[in-house]
């Protein structure tokens, strides 16, 4: 492997670490702090664009099909691997690279007045986000278990880091602290899981660990109940990642309490990266193994749909009823994987990276559409403290309502596609039955979503509930940010295609390629 | 193979008191020490796959350093964070953290 073919093959991963390191040196120096946030963009978008200028460069790697085992591999697996066999870069990552960079970038823009309103330093936040995007790049492109875990950690320590950014305020520290005892005890737990498969299959690259699986399949199965305690230890890690029942218990309290761009960051961003990674793993390395994870799997996806959704409901803090509806998302989100593990088809991780592209969009427009109200007066997040937006700020109501049906999944929005192409990947791997219970599920969504537009709408404003601040020139990042979020959603909406194409591209194998 | 499970197992006594410690302690500090539990009965596990498995070459041995930096990491980050609690109400007993609920 010539040395520059090494290089490439992680050099997204590199510009971006390279962009955190120039922003914490630039902090040092700079007098004037708004910059900052054009180096990270710079840096960002120099990241999507090396990926997207490598993309005709790599076949789609990480295609599947059925071998005559009965059970599922991976055929090219690692597309180009570097490092051992530790990197192995694909479509599929460069796809991820490019949708983790345009999230960054969204999350960079609705900070910026965020934390200057807070007085909170710039630079340190800027930098520590640009590391968690590195890692999340690093999930997606390893293909061996220790490059995973390394690059787990270096995803989840600055979130847990920016959770309690505004230290001075004591739900942001409290939030903090809760997101880092459950961060750090889902990690050592995913640790220990990991530990398991390298002891069952002695190897610790996924294609290494699927052949020692295949191995000890052929050998009769006596280490059935060890593989079974080691994907229940893997999937619990992956439960509390992604905020899954009965994991989801932190989410709540963390997303309302954080700092509300780092809500908007961790529900996308972190979750996007969370499923990207472990799909390849749980794809890659245990494909074969469907029937050991799963059964956990659908009864967690079932369990995190219905309790998501459910809790939803009462919510009355807007913040806290998109900590839930995120819950329920990450429900429907996981019956991807179990559609591409059941089927051995493409099509469930392709409904994945649509749907993820699709969620982003429309969960940071809502994260920034409440930036931008609380930017414009007092505004507590509550329910009751939307009321007559409608009449008092037009265009965040507007977009809320964009946002909102979005999200519930009504046509023509980008929303609907997104559970439309997931929901048809469940029923063709044959779990219809999953599919009508996420579809009951979306339905009850519905209420929670669309009470948002009732109370901005039909409901009156109550006293002292005027706009008291003007609109400040800084707030022009926000505003930029929810229009490109809302733009995605109804263009994307109304032409699914090139996105589509995209995220099936990521997957389909090229005959001689 | 014998030892091996003999060490596994000991790694999943190891592994199930750190966990223990990370549910019923209500001091942070605590909490912390018990999530270093945790990680260290990983590296126990990785170091005797590595050393007792036959073909498993290095590799746990070399999961087991990333282990411990990322485990020095975590309690460095972990300890901060319970400095900026403590600084805001004074302790850190975590049955006091009920700001946020609902």
């Amino acid at each position: 492997m010539p040395l520059n073919n090494t290089v490439s093959v992680i050099l997204p991963g590199v510009v971006v670490a390279v962009a955190a390191i120039v922003v914490f040196l630039a902090d040092l120096f700079l007098k004037r702090k708004g910059g900052l946030a054009w180096i990270a963009v710079a840096g960002l978008l120099c990241g999507a664009a090396v990926a997207i200028g490598q993309w005709g460069q790599w076949t789609a790697g990480f295609a599947v099909w059925r071998v005559f085992t009965g059970g599922l591999t991976f055929g090219r697996r690692e597309a180009v691997v570097g490092f051992a066999g530790m990197i192995g870069h694909d479509r599929y990552a460069l796809y991820a690279v490019v949708l983790f960079c345009a999230i960054g970038v969204l999350a960079v823009l609705l900070s910026d007045a965020y934390l200057a309103r807070r007085q909170a330093a710039r630079g340190e936040f800027y930098g520590l986000l640009l590391l968690i995007v590195t890692g999340m790049i690093g999930m997606a492109i390893s293909t061996d278990i220790i490059a995973f875990f390394v690059s787990f950690e270096l995803m989840s320590l600055p979130t847990y880091i920016l959770a309690g950014y505004i230290w001075r305020d004591e739900k942001s520290t409290e939030a903090s602290l809760k997101y880092f005892v459950t961060g750090a005890f889902s990690s050592a737990i995913l640790a220990f899981g990991l530990a398991l498969l390298y002891a069952a299959t002695g190897a610790t690259t996924y294609s290494g660990i699927a052949a020692g699986l295949a191995g000890l399949q052929l050998n009769g199965l006596a280490a059935d109940g060890f593989l079974v305690v080691a994907f229940v230890l893997v999937v619990t890690g992956f439960g509390f990642k992604v905020s899954a029942v009965p994991f989801h218990s932190w989410a709540p309290d963390v997303y309302e309490g954080a700092p509300t761009p780092v809500t908007a960051f961790m529900a996308t961003g972190v979750k996007a990266a969370a499923f990207l990674g472990f799909a390849k793993l749980f794809l890659m390395a245990a494909g074969a193994d469907w029937t050991h994870w799963g059964h956990i799997m659908i009864i967690l996806a079932i369990l995190t749909m219905v309790v998501g959704n459910v809790l939803a409901l009462p919510q009355r803090n807007l913040k806290r009823m998109l900590a839930y509806s995120s819950i329920a998302h990450a429900g429907y989100l996981t019956l991807g994987i179990i559609a591409a593990g059941k089927s051995g088809d493409t099509l469930g991780v392709s409904a994945i990276l649509f749907y993820l592209a699709a969620y982003a969009l429309m969960n940071l427009g809502a994260f920034g559409v409440l930036i931008w109200i609380r930017a414009r007066r007092e505004y507590d997040y509550s329910l009751e403290g939307l009321a007559g937006l409608g009449r008092t700020l037009p265009w965040p109501a507007i977009l809320m309502a964009l946002f909102m049906v979005s999200l519930t999944g009504i046509p023509p929005t980008v929303g609907f596609w997104g559970k439309f192409y997931l929901f048809t990947a469940v029923i063709q791997a044959d779990l219809t039955w999953l599919a009508i219970i996420a579809v009951v599920m979306s339905a009850v969504s519905a209420y929670y979503y669309l009470r948002v537009v009732w109370y901005m709408y039909f409901r009156e404003a109550p006293e002292g509930a005027e706009v008291t601040e003007e609109v400040e020139s800084s707030q022009v990042g926000v505003i930029t940010a929810v229009t490109v979020a809302a733009l995605g959603v109804v263009l994307v909406g109304l032409f699914p295609g090139p996105l589509l194409d995209a995220a099936e591209g990521a997957l389909r194998l090229l005959i001689g390629g | 193979m014998n030892a091996l499970y003999w060490w596994l197992l000991l790694s999943f006594l190891l592994f199930c008191i750190g966990a223990f410690g990370v549910l019923a302690r209500r001091n942070v500090i605590l909490v912390v020490m018990s999530l270093e539990i945790m990680l260290n009965a990983v590296n126990l596990a990785l170091v005797a796959t590595a050393n007792f498995r036959a073909g498993a070459k290095g590799a746990g041995t070399l999961f087991a350093l990333f282990i411990i930096v990322l485990a020095a990491a975590e309690v460095t980050v972990g300890l901060a964070i319970v400095i900026a609690n403590y600084r805001n109400r004074r302790t850190v007993q975590t049955d006091t953290f009920d700001e946020l609920k609902g």
